[in-house]
């Protein structure tokens, strides 16, 4: 695999110097607008195997770079590359091949499932898509994912449709939806942003659970620096579409070299059920 | 896939969203006083349509088109034998009347179906399709709707000769889909930034799989609303034409019998020729109207009058 940057032999994704500026529309005699750049001139790597975090405040660009990665979006400039291919060049068989090997847990389990499918079809909908098995052999990928995404058991959700499902159980069902394809590489993209703090956890615990047990690299994509710690290896941390800093998670939360870093840090809430009289009241 | 899915379960308390969305529509629209009249109207359309089947089984001479009753040449009033009277030349006007129903919804409903398979799926694919596709259909469509409908059929039937119910239903249909195509591409537009179209786009599927089985099942209470508009316009169109003698002449429609009494001078003779299926286009126009309108507060909470209070109270 030859690859003239700098980033190892073992990085499984590459992103290039990547720009994405989002334009207005041009109509005829508009004066040309210089545009807002979501992502600058971005460059990182994924190693193969690890969970890279991407930290940044609301309209850092983390989601877009996440699209981009994706291929739901294309780079106005730079180049990502995914085991060495470019992604933005991928067509036809190629991209639906990609499609099956990088995968994303949504944002808002309340929008990312289609309403009109139920549970079951919504699992297998990637299985149907890529002729993944015959019936009976997605019926059971179907009900080893629901199970594995703690949906058990998986003949009860078949039939449900997602209104009938709590926002942990829809973002389950959407986790068995990325889980059922075997995935090499998952975008999680604030996947726990719409839910509360007790279902967050499990959640968490869940996404560690299938890392350990089916080999995925990660890419997370936070504003919650304390997920990001517990989950992530590596982070980077993004502001207004640039990195700013980045490395291993403990020594970039622990030892923050740039300002925007330590004011995130800083901004961390911090809950005490124990009053502590060194630090006063919180 | 589905099957498995249904054996899959012993349960039957989970109700597909469909049917639940239907439920809780049916119960809203029902609650409305406007809708329900409407649907009143229809069902005694509908069933007038039905039973327009049976007059020429009792008789030969309550034939709608042919039957004539072989003892009156002249347009007789209302008696036992003729509920409605008859024309001028003895036939019975209460089965034409009744004809006249099975056709507007012959027409109305063909065309309609046409006009919104055409609009929903040109709608679809200009708001799912981008900027050049979308430019291209949508300035095609306003050409359509801005054309006088009415007058280039009748230009049409004036080239053509006489023009059949079916080339009738086909011409109306094609003018009438822009307004559709319209409303449908705008839900479209707002569907495709719907995070769950992302997700179809991640997991792999392609274009046509994200039209057909994620957006068109969410565009299609709207298509089915416009639907009941469509009707309306189609049925009246084809009265219109009809009336204005360019209709189909094998056809017993209002329209036609309008234009029947208008032609033998019997505007001011018969009120019991002229009256009914002049009031039969008003109000089955009325019931495709009022049904809409009922139709379309469900589907739109903002245009609803009842508040939260007024659900609690029931």
């Amino acid at each position: 695999m030859m690859s003239d940057t700098t980033a190892p032999d073992s990085a499984i994704l590459e992103v290039q110097n990547v720009s994405r500026i989002y334009r207005s529309r041009r109509f005829l005699f508009a004066r040309d607008d210089k545009g807002i750049t979501a992502v600058d001139n971005v460059s990182l790597h994924v190693r193969l195997g690890e969970v890279f975090g991407l930290v940044g405040g609301s309209g850092s660009g983390k989601t877009t770079l996440g699209r981009l990665i994706l291929r739901l979006e294309h780079p106005d400039g730079g180049d990502i590359r995914f085991e060495g291919m470019s992604v933005s060049s991928l067509r036809g068989r190629g991209l639906k091949a990609f499609r099956r090997r990088m995968q994303m847990i949504p944002q808002d389990p309340y929008q990312s499932l289609n309403p009109y499918f139920s549970i079951y079809d919504t699992v297998a909908e990637p299985l149907v898509i890529h002729g993944i098995g015959d019936d009976a052999a997605r019926h059971e990928l179907v009900r080893k994912a629901l199970e594995s995404c703690g949906l058990s058991p998986a003949q009860d959700y078949y039939p449900r449709y997602p209104h009938q499902l709590s926002g942990g159980q829809r973002q389950r069902a959407a986790i068995a939806r990325v889980m059922v394809l075997d995935p090499d590489f998952v975008i999680a993209d604030e996947p726990t942003s719409m839910l509360d703090a007790s279902i967050s956890f499990s959640i968490f615990r869940l996404l560690s659970k299938i890392r350990k047990k089916q080999r995925v690299t990660f890419l997370f994509i936070t504003h919650d620096l304390a997920a990001a710690r517990f989950f992530c290896d590596r982070i980077a941390v993004v502001r207004q579409g640039r990195i700013v800093e980045t490395g291993p998670t403990v020594a970039v939360i622990e030892n923050p070299q740039h300002e925007y870093t330590k004011s995130l840090i800083a901004a961390q809430p911090r809950f005490s059920f124990v009053k502590n009289p060194a630090e006063g009241e919180v | 896939m589905k099957a498995i899915a249904a054996a899959g379960t012993g349960k039957n308390e989970t109700r597909s969203f469909r049917m639940q969305a239907f439920l809780e529509g049916w119960s809203l629209f029902y609650e409305n006083i406007v809708g329900r009249i409407g649907l009143y109207l229809l069902i005694l359309f509908g069933l007038m349509a039905l039973a327009s089947y049976i007059p020429p089984l009792i008789d030969p001479m309550y034939h709608p088109m042919t039957g004539v009753d072989p003892d009156i040449s002249y347009a007789s009033a209302p008696s036992w034998r003729h509920w409605l009277g008859t024309d001028n030349i003895g036939r019975d006007i209460f089965t034409q009347l009744l004809t006249g129903a099975r056709v507007a919804f012959l027409v109305g409903i063909s065309a309609a179906f046409i006009s919104i398979v055409i609009g929903t799926l040109l709608g679809m694919i200009a708001g799912y399709g981008g900027r050049v596709l979308d430019s291209v259909l949508m300035r095609f469509a306003d050409m359509i709707m801005v054309m006088p409908s009415l007058l280039v059929i009748l230009l049409l039937s004036v080239l053509f000769g006489q023009l059949s119910i079916w080339i009738i239903v086909m011409l109306i249909a094609l003018f009438r889909w822009p307004a559709v195509a319209r409303v449908i591409r705008s839900q479209t537009l707002s569907l495709k930034q719907r995070p769950f179209i992302d997700m179809a786009r991640v997991a792999g599927a392609s274009h046509v799989r994200i039209l057909f089985r994620h957006i068109l099942p969410n565009v299609l209470p709207m298509a089915l609303l416009y639907m009941t508009f469509r009707v309306t316009s189609a049925i009246i169109v084809e009265a219109a034409l009809a009336f204005l003698g360019f209709g189909d002449p094998n056809t017993v429609s209002w329209g036609m019998m309008l234009q029947w009494v208008w032609k033998t001078g019997h505007m001011f003779q018969a009120p019991w020729w002229l009256l009914p299926p002049g009031i039969c286009i008003s109000l089955i126009t009325l019931a495709f109207y009022m049904m809409g309108r009922a139709m379309e507060e469900v589907l739109d909470p903002r245009l609803r009058k009842t508040k939260g209070p007024d659900y609690a109270a029931s």
